[in-house]
């Protein structure tokens, strides 16, 4: 361990770098597509559930939106392992009550989203994936699963978020 | 595929209003016990006596349930005017990706 340490003690900086640029690509790089594309065409379709033409933009929006979450998706890992290379680096300890409590949300909240959300995007629930098998059902289901994962995670994600670069700023405490 | 068959989505206020709490409890019992259980071991303090912190927590619960559902209100469209767009029929050709060879 002391051998990384000492190899990495140089490049901390760098390290802080890559990882606040990583930060910045995972938390906004959806965010225009989410706020204005994808979230008024699902405000319309439940406004609106029987339109044809609404569910035809809808599912539109929803596969590209699977297919935009690319960059989040590779940012997340680089934001974590550079913020475990920065906790090893860095000299911190959990005697820093600031980052117990980033630690506590990123591990308890943020992990287990990111999870669900690289399931939803890019695995089993990839709408791209479900049109191509063929079952309406299956697609439809997956379209309102990724709606309730939207509904669920927002305000989460976006109180966390800034709880989170609130915290690694400031350090208030 | 066919066109989708509408399936009723389940999303309801009275639901969300008790995924908002739920969920808040969750998050914040969660932080209390990796705060306090880490203090302990990494650094052999005993926070549970600390009352501040539960305070926080309760209050920062609170707070996040009550804006939880408020905000997935708005997004679930059960709230709002909406009068920041207009539903006008119109037909488009949507470009759909390419299957990568």
């Amino acid at each position: 361990m002391n051998a990384i340490i000492d190899f990495l003690q140089p490049y901390y900086q760098h390290i802080r770098f890559v990882h606040l640029t990583a930060v910045m690509v995972w938390v906004w790089s959806t965010s225009v597509a989410y706020a204005y594309y994808l979230l008024p065409v699902f405000k319309a379709w439940r406004r609106n559930p029987d339109d044809q033409q609404i569910i035809e933009l809808r599912n539109w929006v929803m596969e590209r939106f699977d297919h935009g979450v690319i960059y989040e998706h590779i940012a997340f890992p680089i934001v974590i392992i550079a913020g475990i290379m920065l906790y090893i680096v860095g000299g911190h300890s959990t005697a820093e009550n600031w980052l117990l409590l980033k630690l506590a949300i990123v591990i308890g909240v943020f992990i287990p989203i990111e999870i669900t959300d690289y399931y939803l995007s890019h695995f089993g629930g990839n709408k791209h994936k479900l049109r191509k098998a063929g079952s309406a059902q299956d697609y439809e289901r997956g379209i309102q699963l990724h709606w309730w994962f939207f509904l669920i995670t927002t305000a989460v994600v976006m109180l966390g978020g800034t709880a989170v670069i609130f915290l690694a700023v400031v350090k208030p405490f | 595929m066919s066109p989708t068959t509408p399936i009723a989505f389940s999303g309801n206020p009275k639901l969300y209003r008790r995924q908002a709490i739920v969920l808040s409890l969750i998050v914040h019992v969660w932080i209390y016990l990796f705060f306090v259980a880490t203090k302990y071991l990494g650094q052999d303090e005993n926070w549970l006596s600390v009352w501040q912190l539960p305070l926080f927590l309760l209050i920062s619960a609170v707070i996040t349930a009550w804006m939880h559902y408020r905000w997935v209100m708005r997004l679930d469209a059960q709230y709002g005017k909406g009068s920041g767009w207009e539903l006008k029929e119109v037909t488009v050709k949507l470009p759909i990706l390419r299957e990568r060879r």
